[in-house]
């Protein structure tokens, strides 16, 4: 051990050392101020930087085995410091007004960020276990976080009953693995030459790991949780874990299918390939399709949330150079489109909990013109289209599943999207092309000029991205060095 | 012929015997004469008050589940005791910093009142009290009530 | 000494008992029950194979498995908790504010 290792370790030792500063500062000062939310930001960005500096650096696996210091590990801490900034701008005035515990609230996310860095860059399968249990059991809480609503405890039971059990797979998938393997480190795992006979293990240990993934990231057939879940939970939160949990989620499902021994599996290796192949088709068709019939916001943002978790398995499907990279640039693009489409819907909430329906919105180009203006750019790059970043993220991520010879999964994907984009839409036909259906002005009037700057960051880093995928993609390129 | 598993079942046929021939000795010896104080539950001498299938206050539950995390870190201290003497120094500054973050925790349900009986209401900050910071505000103070509309027919016996 | 596949299908059985019971039963708690009973099977599991195997990253990984059971039981409980505060009820049927 020596200190390269502790300065691959930095994002995560800042992000977990500032949630513990901030659960210090909640206990020992009364008076209340902003101060959590400053601190949550500061710690991110130093975070983010720390990782910027490391990514330039040489690739290394730190502690012995136990931490993947690389452009992919990196570039995920990144995107989570990013994401976990946004929700902090989001949620400052939201969390204020709904009277919640604004210290735990900070340091919850920041714990949930910690986990989320250690499944990104975890090199053996018990890091990843364990950042996979600290992002959940943070998330548990966060979704319970309005202790007095019975919507967010419910919600906050039903996440948790099907995130313990999700667990309960992927333990087992992660006991078969190493009990065929032989090793339960990733770097090792790569390196076995042999192929080991215990071929059908190994197999099922594959299925369970896809099995507990599939419920974390609300794929087709275990996505029953999400809509109730995004519902009930407070509204940034919802964004926080609909977008930064899935695209931790995919980059440990990354890291654990590239390290499988080449010849371990032999025919097996198709059959999963098929299983994740099916999982990414159902996913992208049910999640627009349901969505289509939604009449309130959140519920269709979580359906649609599902549809996003099947094209990025789509480059799981894949595994290619290029399906790990278009995981990165979609898992960075969907963060800043989903984070900031719960901003607004949390911006346009009414504290009742009303103002959540889709009627809500009609007209809102005259009563709010740039939340209208914001949401609409939003909707444009979730429906993928151009020029907006949503688009390229798609488009690479079609690129994977055609080069893997998937083709039929990535026309699957492509008239899935055509679907989708009618739900888009018709929110942008509602906000410009329709009366306010209430007499009084639907959406109660908050203003708040922290949360339009959030979200206006994001909205103009999703155009700036669209036009420029350059800029990303060049980011990824480091994996590949 | 013996294996481990047959010493486990001796040392359990044993255990079973001991205890068994206690009890059925006792029954044997002991005089017969009851009377109504004696056939009543036995609870610390008082006279039983209702059935014992009761609520329990919810307090316990809490003290119980900050208990259970507390007792289960201990569990790393045994591995580090282990190889303690071969990796000195460093061993000792991890495990410090491992406590360290259980003291915060533990610091954090102190401060927070949580460790009370009666449990001081958590004080939420408010819009008001940011934007307007010369108004009076607030002074977060315990209200001496229990937190949770759970009947309070129960007391620790 | 018994056989490494005994105690794999040991531990098999006893993580299906688990799973159906979180999928049959309708109490929170008797739910929860059989969560923490599929987790002790993968526990055994991987004792098992760290112990035929002579590796020990298997048993460690139980140690973690144990203590995060551990914060997942006080969350969970805790969650039940405020659930029971505001609904009186900790039956999995009953929870049904939210619906499409």
């Amino acid at each position: 051990m020596n200190n390269t290792d502790f300065i691959a370790a930095l994002p995560l030792i800042i992000l977990a050392g500032t949630g513990l500063l901030i659960l210090l500062w909640d206990a020992f000062e009364k008076t209340p101020s902003r101060a959590p939310l400053i601190l949550t930001m500061a710690g991110a960005i130093a975070a983010a930087i720390v990782a910027g500096i490391n990514m330039t650096g040489p690739a290394s696996v730190a502690f012995g085995g136990l931490l993947y210091d690389n452009a992919f590990s990196n570039f995920f801490t990144i995107i989570f410091s990013a994401a976990t900034i946004l929700t902090a701008l989001l949620a400052e005035r939201y969390l204020l007004e709904e009277e919640v515990l604004v210290g735990e609230f900070c340091a919850l996310i920041l714990f949930a960020a910690s986990g989320m860095v250690m499944m990104a860059s975890g090199a053996d399968m018990l890091v990843i276990f364990l950042g996979l249990e600290t992002m959940s059991i943070a998330f548990y809480v966060l979704a319970g976080l309005f202790r007095t609503k019975t919507e967010s405890n419910e919600a906050a039971l039903k996440y948790f009953l099907l995130g313990a059990f999700a667990t309960g797979f992927f333990l087992y998938g992660i006991a078969l693995i190493y009990g065929s393997l032989g090793t339960m480190n990733l770097v090792a795992m790569s390196n076995i030459h042999s192929v080991t006979t215990s071929g059908p293990m190994l197999l099922l240990g594959l299925i369970l790991l896809i099995v507990g993934f599939a419920f974390k990231v609300a794929a087709f057939p275990f996505h029953q949780w999400a809509p109730d879940v995004y519902e009930g939970a407070p509204t940034v939160v919802s964004g926080y874990m609909s977008t930064a949990g899935k695209a931790a989620a995919f980059s440990a499902i990354v890291l654990v299918f590239s390290s499988m021994p080449a010849g371990a599996l032999a025919g097996g290796a198709a059959k999963i390939q098929i299983v994740i192949a099916a999982l990414a088709a159902c996913s992208m068709l049910y999640g627009n399709i349901v969505a289509l019939s939604q009449t309130k916001i959140k519920r269709m943002l979580a359906y649609s949330s599902t549809a996003h978790a099947g094209y990025l398995l789509l480059g799981v499907a894949a595994l290619n150079a290029t399906g790990v990279a278009a995981i990165e640039i979609y898992a960075a693009v969907y963060l800043l489109m989903q984070i900031a489409a719960f901003g607004i819907v949390a911006l346009l909430e009414k504290e009742t909990g009303t103002g959540l329906n889709l009627d809500d919105y009609a007209g809102l180009a005259k009563r709010r013109p740039w939340a209208a203006f914001l949401l609409a750019i939003i909707m444009l790059s979730l429906a993928g289209i151009p020029p907006f970043a949503g688009f390229f993220g798609k488009y690479y991520l079609f690129l994977a599943a055609i080069n893997a010879g998937l083709t039929w999964l990535a026309i699957v994907g492509v008239v899935s999207s055509i679907i989708a984009s009618y739900f888009y839409l018709r929110i942008i036909v509602l906000m410009y092309f329709r009366e306010p259906l209430h007499a009084d002005d639907g959406i109660a009037v908050k203003e708040n000029n922290i949360s339009y700057i959030a979200i206006g960051l994001a909205s103009a880093a999703l155009v700036v991205l669209g036009l420029m995928p350059g800029l990303l993609t060049d980011a990824t390129g480091y994996f590949f060095k | 012929m013996l294996n481990e598993f047959s010493h486990v079942f001796a040392f359990f046929l044993l255990a079973i015997i001991f205890v068994a021939g206690g009890i059925i000795s006792n029954y044997f010896i002991r005089p017969h004469k009851p009377n109504e104080l004696k056939l009543s539950i036995y609870e610390c001498g008082e006279d039983p008050i209702g059935s014992s299938w009761l609520k329990f206050n919810i307090r316990f539950y809490v003290v119980a589940l900050i208990f259970i995390l507390f007792d289960v870190e201990i569990v790393f201290l045994f591995p580090w005791a282990v190889v303690y003497k071969q990796m000195g120094v460093l061993a000792f500054a991890e495990m410090l910093v491992f406590l360290a973050v259980l003291i915060v925790g533990f610091a954090y349900v102190w401060v927070k009142g949580d460790l009370d009986w009666v449990r001081p209401k958590p004080y939420i900050a408010k819009l008001d009290d940011l934007i307007s910071r010369d108004k009076p505000r607030i002074i977060p103070r315990p209200v001496p009530t229990m937190a949770q509309p759970v009947p309070e027919e129960v007391v620790a016996g | 000494m018994s056989s490494l596949s005994n105690y794999l299908i040991v531990s098999a059985i006893l993580f299906m008992i688990g799973a159906s019971g979180v999928m049959f039963r309708k109490n929170v708690i008797v739910i929860f029950m059989c969560v923490e009973l599929m987790l002790n099977a993968v526990n055994l599991t991987l004792i098992a194979f760290s112990q035929f195997m002579g590796d020990q990253s298997g048993q460690i990984l139980v140690f973690f498995v144990m203590t995060v059971a551990a914060a997942e039981a006080a969350v969970g409980l805790a969650i039940v908790i405020s659930v029971y505060r505001n609904k009186e009820t900790v039956e999995i049927d009953k929870l049904n504010l939210l619906k499409g």
